[in-house]
């Protein structure tokens, strides 16, 4: 047996440490748990793949050796993390991020049948490989109009969609046939509705609900960010560390078939009967904010919820410096949300 | 003239799979064109059609994956409703019956996939079929640390072999586990589990009964899982010890504590044993299991063939789905 004193620390692959401005963060991806811990334990545990936790006490002069034992014994009783005598049995987990797919998703706002071709839409994200679709009807449209629409998905390679559709008076009853008939569809939301809750399906067995909103979702619908609505995993935190997670591989067209990173962005890239999806995912003006990830830009970049946030806000540039349009209500220099 | 799209690659899985169709979207990218034919899926049609008039093109593929192969599901099962003549003498026998019906199938089966040919084959069909037994006498052979163990059916051999094993032990099918449904409404799932015999339960067991496999009860300080691919291990630390519920078989998932994963590396000759037995057995794919003992051992378990490398793809990322579409497409589709 070695002595203690090449014992090590690791964390348990689904915990990452982040430091923030004020305050740092152990995200547990696994339990869905995020712990606040000071950024200087973040400092430690990015040492401890490479360092023996007694040659860490050194690097900090042993002015901390109490605190480092202290919090390393909480974590590993907390089951964030353990101590190990074998450290070369337990390398670090490569934190690149790929996907095989040029298009993740796709948002498309309809309002009316003819603004532009959706059926030619969903043949050119087909053959991009897209995962996943969301559809924002924004006027009411009967559900046997919208099983139309979403005909050209039946035998496509998209594995979810989502529904958001302004309430056109029809029972959930409807909408439950429809999910019957393409087992792609995972979520549903009535907008504009007079009527708020869940209605769940007589079917025994159903996992679907139908969601009833009074919200309305118009043109351009931003999305606010907030605490409960942060998701992670681990190839979120792996592709927030290269990429901006609310924008990256995802295209939208808005209400007039306008191509746009997001629906509430400025920035047009042409309209989807003169210029092919493809040749907008693959361009460089388009793929430009895909690449300005939280780290990249001010604010974000010292808050310790950044790997874990989907804000889909449009991006400026100032004297070389990036900012959010859409800026959140978290202030990570005082830690506390305003 | 139009020219049919040249199918190179042929993928053999079942429907629902995402493990599947995430190395498909790999394989996409890659330009690999493939077909994927769901064992599950209204078979018989898709087989018939493809063995009486093959489409041209189709007999050689540039690599064939054995993803999954479904066996006969419990629903395919003749209930001998629409029997005529002798329905009592037939309806008392339905499982052997049945099992008839499972013996002519599997050799049609052993035929039909037999039949595709390529030079580049993961997970070939024929190894599929493993002998635990066998694969654990290998294993030692190899000079990997196996557990002791014993197939009896006599509770005094049994009882010679515990007093031999003061840590206890255990007991565990000698093939696969055993998987089934309860009657309704309520529908139960029904398993066997890996379970420690202690000396009470060996004093309750009758003088004989039917083979049994027991082994020594190891003392885990965690599992290991290795996704082995070509050559190369991909491994895991399961650390279920801490928690009662798991500490024999980890697949009774706790979900509101669930086992912490790590990755994990064998030492040098630990990856050469695994390379070594893989080669015997003729896979080119599968996951070991493996046990860490608290007093240092690295004890061998199993391989299965046909094991889900998404579990351990995603928590160690290891990007294991695009390595497999790579050694599918053998890197040369771009």
């Amino acid at each position: 047996m070695r002595s203690d004193l090449q014992l090590h620390f690791r964390l348990y692959n689904a915990c990452f440490p982040v430091k923030g401005a004020e305050m740092g963060l152990i995200c547990d991806v696994q339990r869905k748990e995020a712990f606040h811990i000071p950024n200087l334990l973040v400092e430690v545990l990015e040492k401890a793949y490479d360092h023996s936790v007694e040659s860490i006490k050194g690097q900090f002069h042993h002015q901390y050796d109490e605190g480092i034992d202290a919090y390393l014994g909480e974590l590993a009783k907390l089951g964030i993390g353990f101590f190990t005598s074998q450290p070369e049995a337990f390398p670090a987990m490569d934190l690149t991020w790929e996907s095989p797919l040029e298009v993740y998703s796709a948002i498309l706002e309809i309002e009316s049948a003819g603004n532009y071709d959706v059926a030619d839409v969903l043949r050119q994200l087909d053959r991009l490989g897209c995962a996943g679709l969301q559809l924002r009807f924004l006027r009411p449209f009967s559900t046997r109009e919208i099983g139309d629409l979403l005909a050209p998905t039946k035998n496509s390679r998209l594995k979810f969609i989502e529904l958001y559709i302004a309430d056109n008076g029809e029972a959930a009853e409807n909408l439950f046939r429809l999910a019957e008939g393409n087992r792609r569809i995972v979520s549903l939301v009535v907008h504009s509705s007079k009527m708020a809750g869940l209605v769940a399906s007589e079917k025994p067995g159903e996992p679907l609900q139908v969601v009833f909103t009074d919200q309305v979702v118009g043109r351009g619908q931003p999305d606010v960010v907030r605490p409960e609505d942060f998701v992670a995993s681990i190839s979120i935190i792996t592709e927030a560390m290269q990429f901006n997670i609310g924008l990256n591989r995802k295209i939208s067209v808005d209400a007039d078939g306008f191509i746009r990173n997001y629906v509430s962005h400025e920035t047009g890239f042409g309209h989807v009967s003169g210029v092919k999806i493809q040749d907008v995912a693959r361009s460089a003006g388009f793929q430009e904010k895909w690449l300005l990830h939280n780290d990249r830009i001010e604010k974000c970049r010292d808050c310790q919820y950044r790997y874990l946030c989907l804000s889909n806000s449009d991006i400026v540039e100032e004297d070389g410096k990036y900012y959010k349009k859409d800026t959140c209500r978290f202030d990570p220099y005082a830690n506390i949300w305003r | 003239m139009s020219a049919a799209i040249p199918v190179r690659h042929l993928v053999f899985s079942t429907a629902y799979d995402p493990s599947t169709d995430h190395v498909l979207d790999w394989m996409a990218s890659m330009g690999g064109q493939f077909l994927r034919l769901n064992t599950n899926n209204q078979y018989i049609e898709k087989e018939d059609a493809l063995i009486s008039a093959p489409a041209p093109g189709m007999e050689k593929f540039r690599s064939i994956w054995f993803r999954k192969i479904c066996g006969l599901a419990r629903q395919d099962w003749i209930l001998g409703d629409s029997l005529r003549e002798d329905r009592k003498a037939f309806r008392e026998n339905l499982d052997f019956f049945n099992q008839y019906i499972e013996r002519e199938r599997k050799t049609f089966y052993d035929y039909f996939y037999r039949s595709f040919q390529s030079e580049r084959i993961l997970s070939p069909y024929e190894p599929i079929q493993l002998n635990k037994l066998d694969v654990l006498r290998l294993a030692a052979a190899t000079g990997m640390d196996t557990p002791k163990t014993l197939v009896t059916r006599k509770k005094d051999v049994l009882e010679r072999f515990r007093a031999e094993i003061p840590q206890g032990v255990i007991n565990k099918s000698i093939a696969e586990h055993l998987f089934f449904e309860g009657p309704p409404p309520e529908k139960n799932m029904y398993s066997n589990y890996t379970e420690e015999i202690t000396d009470e339960i060996i004093r309750e067991m009758p003088d004989t009964f039917d083979f049994s496999l027991f082994q020594e009860k190891l003392d885990k300080a965690f599992e290991a899982r290795v996704f082995y691919l070509d050559g190369a291990c991909y491994s895991m630390a399961i650390f279920s010890q801490d928690n009662t519920r798991t500490s024999l078989d980890f697949r009774r998932y706790d979900k509101k504590n669930p086992n912490r994963l790590a990755n994990f590396r064998l030492d040098e000759r630990q990856e050469a044993q695994v390379h070594s037995l893989m080669q015997q057995l003729g896979l080119n794919t599968g996951s070991l299991d493996l046990v860490r003992t608290r007093d240092g051992r690295m004890v061998f378990l199993e391989v299965n063939p046909a094991g889900q490398f998404g579990m351990v793809s995603q928590p160690c990322n290891y990007h294991l789905e695009k390595r497999i579409a790579s050694f599918l497409t053998a890197g040369n589709e771009r």
